[in-house]
């Protein structure tokens, strides 16, 4: 059930292979990072 | 009772080792190579030495046992154990011979520390330091997250490619025969340099106003330190010598995909991808990840030393990163590093104590066991509060649907327990030499976990008993235990075996 939606993950840019490797990685460092800066905005709007 | 290796256990631990070191010395090629084209003559005669000496190793072993024959689950190990103690022995001679270290053990802990991708230095003077001789301690922290052993066995694979393969610390098998799996490593392993350098080369070139070959140069050390989560750098000042968010961007990709697993490369390749966010280790990693920085973010802002969120973002963000991967680069230098203290601290060092996804290059107790050992905890909690013939669930997902046996918590138990002990060991003998138990227990958690982060401990006119005692982290904690106690229990048993 779940392969069609698999296929349909990054495919709207028409990624595959290597290259949707790089997007889904750098897709976790935006996500890392922004939730990085949003902690710092919380943290130093307490203290 | 224990019986004592014969001269045919020799033979075949013997054999294989010398494949390895023919492997090994074709390596060295490169830097070898490296060193004439720059025409860097003194380090190109030691890196030749450096060949002949894996070249004849490897001719000696070959010739035991022209014919490769069977190897078991034991001689593996110690092939293993035995392989990445006698790499770093004769990788370290053109550190050696480079006048750069003070002692030439020194040069050693450099060599293993290099293999083992961890990346403390006693290094003096690194800004200095011949270009080949800079390829090649990157090129050893390539050649060790990739594994040597890996290398060798996608030339040869044997009968005992398999015991090889887990002997490096490496807990699941991507395709079914071990040639193709490592065929698929060295695969993304290349597509990353071909991005990695080129995006790092472009920014040195147009960002950094770099020439043309500086740019090349430093791109392709970052590559090989951060995709391997090694941590050296050719700047005495790390990743904070290029004042740079977008080239710290570039390398926070590199320091990601370095931690995660081969397997999850593996699926965001070929997919299913969605499979990759439902497996227990992305989980436990991303919300240790979470809880760590959280930690290290409210220690820094509570130090007052970052006042503005671009600044405590990216400072905390990256240094926890370079930590939670086991890379070990950092935009701080280490006396400041020191000056964090308290939470910020305890969150680098839970951070690396943990590491990152199993079957990658990063070290630490690795995520899926701290998953496992969670899910362990909540399942006994269960056990405790409901009623005596309810039934508790023991599934997990990772990569298909698995469930938690007994075996399983006990070997996940004795690893992660292991590797406690080992981050205790070297904090110890740090504290009996006088450093202070948060100074200690950071360096020993980081020689341990192969991080490579420091405090200050690490340095030139620190004593050989820690020297040697973080030499030991270093390869116990790459190799995850199981290889180095089976090469004490060959000795012991060549000693005191019948």
């Amino acid at each position: 059930m779940s392969e069609p939606r698999d296929r349909r993950w990054l495919s709207f840019l028409g990624l595959s292979g290597g290259l949707a490797m790089f997007v889904a990685e750098a897709l976790i460092v935006v996500g890392l990072v922004t939730l990085a800066w949003l902690t710092s905005v919380l943290i130093l709007s307490v203290l | 009772m224990l019986i004592r290796p014969v001269a045919e256990d020799f033979r075949v631990i013997g054999s294989y080792m010398g494949r390895i070191f023919l492997v090994v010395a074709a390596a060295s090629l490169l830097p070898l190579i490296w060193a004439g084209i720059v025409r860097e003559w003194h380090p190109f005669g030691s890196f030749l030495l450096m060949t002949a000496v894996f070249a004849l190793l490897g001719v000696i072993g070959v010739r035991l046992a022209p014919e490769v024959s069977e190897l078991d689950w034991s001689h593996g190990m110690v092939v293993v154990a035995l392989t990445w103690l006698i790499v770093p022995m004769i990788g370290a001679i053109p550190l050696l011979l480079s006048g750069h270290f003070g002692r030439p053990l020194d040069a050693l802990f450099d060599a293993m520390s290099g293999l083992t991708t961890t990346g403390l230095s006693l290094l003096s003077d690194v800004d200095h330091l011949a270009s080949s001789l800079n390829f090649w301690r990157h090129f050893l922290q390539f050649l060790g997250g990739q594994g040597i052993i890996l290398a060798a066995l996608t030339i040869f694979a044997g009968t005992g490619g398999i015991t090889l393969y887990f002997g490096e610390a490496r807990d699941e098998r991507i395709l079914p025969s071990v040639t193709s799996t490592a065929r698929f490593i060295w695969a993304v392993s290349v597509v990353h340099l071909i991005f990695g350098v080129t995006a790092l080369g472009l920014v040195g070139w147009l960002v950094l106003g770099f020439d043309f070959d500086r740019s090349i140069f430093h791109g392709l050390m970052t590559f090989f330190a951060g995709f391997d989560t090694g941590g050296f750098s050719p700047q005495s000042t790390s990743i904070g010598y290029y004042h740079s968010a977008v080239f710290e961007g570039v390398t926070a990709l590199l320091m990601v995909a370095g931690a995660m697993s081969f397997g999850v490369h593996y699926a965001l390749w070929r997919g299913p991808r969605r499979s990759v966010f439902a497996n227990l280790e992305t989980r436990t990693i991303l919300s240790t990840f979470g809880f760590t920085m959280v930690l290290t973010l409210l220690g820094l802002a509570a130090t007052g030393l970052f006042v503005n969120v671009a600044g405590l973002t990216r400072q905390g963000f990256f240094q926890i990163l370079s930590a939670h991967t086991g890379t070990g680069f950092s935009t701080v230098p280490p006396i400041e590093l020191a000056r964090w203290g308290g939470l910020a601290f305890g969150g680098m060092a839970i951070a690396m104590a943990l590491g990152g996804m199993g079957s990658s290059t990063a070290g630490g107790v690795k995520s899926l066991r701290i998953g496992l050992t969670v899910k362990a905890v909540v399942n006994q909690i269960k056990q405790v509060l409901l009623p005596e013939h309810a039934l508790v669930g023991t599934a997990y997902h990772q990569s298909g649907r698995k469930h938690l046996t007994p075996v399983l918590i006990q070997s996940v138990m004795i690893i992660s327990l292991l590797y406690v002990a080992l981050y205790l060991l070297g904090a110890g003998i740090g504290l009996a030499y006088g450093i202070p138990l948060q100074e200690s227990l950071f360096e020993s958690v980081s020689a341990s976990a192969n991080v490579g982060l420091s405090v200050g401990v690490t340095d030139p006119s620190m004593p050989i008993l820690l020297e040697l005692v973080y030499m030991l982290q270093m390869w116990a904690g790459r190799l995850e235990f199981v290889a180095v106690f089976s090469l004490l229990g060959f000795a012991y048993a060549w000693v005191r075996g019948k």
